[in-house]
């Protein structure tokens, strides 16, 4: 069986509730079994990048063990909640709006998050 | 990467109480289709909320409303917004059987 493109569309802010977290266990697990895992931050998902420094690096940490390569980041998000500066990890590559819609696009499966 | 269907959008949330339907709209690309379920259905009848759509290249093919949503809420008689289609359980089958992605907001 060929590998599935999945995205896992993160839009919700560290407070919205466990679902950024728990969408993100479901796509190391999605990865373990050699699927092809996206994760996409849009809207106040961005605010999960801009905790802090520490939350930052327990992410990174999780996301380094799982392998998962293909995380993007919408830039115009984080222009609108004044984050267009925020410094991300060399993982994390930050795509314009039309980007992120053409990788949509591409995917088999859309997870929202 | 060929692209052999279009992507099918659903928004379950009220306009008036949630981003979901606008963050939704900024994010169609051509040929996608948007399905209005739940409180989303409420725009349907707000002919408002589309008006800056359709001048946009990335207008939806089609925007539906769930029609047994429209009937519990008492929206049935209730004219739609230009270009709203009702849409049954068994169209909506249909539509995620001709649509991929499925992406729910």
């Amino acid at each position: 069986m060929s590998a599935k493109r999945i995205m896992f569309v993160l839009r919700n802010g560290k407070t919205a509730g466990p679902s950024t977290d728990e969408r993100i266990e479901v796509a190391m697990m999605a990865q373990a079994f050699d699927q092809e895992v996206h994760l996409a931050y849009l809207d106040d998902g961005v605010f999960t990048l801009a905790a802090g420094p520490d939350d930052l690096a327990a992410l990174l940490a999780k996301i380094e063990e799982s392998d998962i390569s293909h995380i993007w980041v919408e830039q115009q998000s984080l222009a609108e909640r004044g984050l267009a500066d925020l410094v991300l990890p060399d993982l994390f590559a930050v795509l314009d709006r039309h980007q992120i819609i053409e990788l949509m696009g591409q995917m088999h499966m859309v997870i929202p998050g | 990467m060929n692209k052999p269907l279009p992507a099918l959008h659903i928004v379950n949330k009220s306009p008036f109480a949630a981003s979901s339907l606008e963050q939704c709209l900024q994010r169609l690309a051509v040929g996608d289709s948007l399905l209005l379920i739940e409180d989303a259905v409420y725009a349907a009848i707000t002919e408002e909320i589309w008006d800056g759509l359709r001048t946009q290249p990335n207008k939806p093919a089609r925007i539906l409303a769930l029609s047994p949503d429209l009937c519990q809420r008492g929206l049935a008689d209730k004219s739609l917004a230009e270009g709203i289609e009702q849409v049954d359980y068994a169209g909506f089958v249909e539509l995620v059987t001709t649509h991929n992605p499925i992406h729910s907001w």
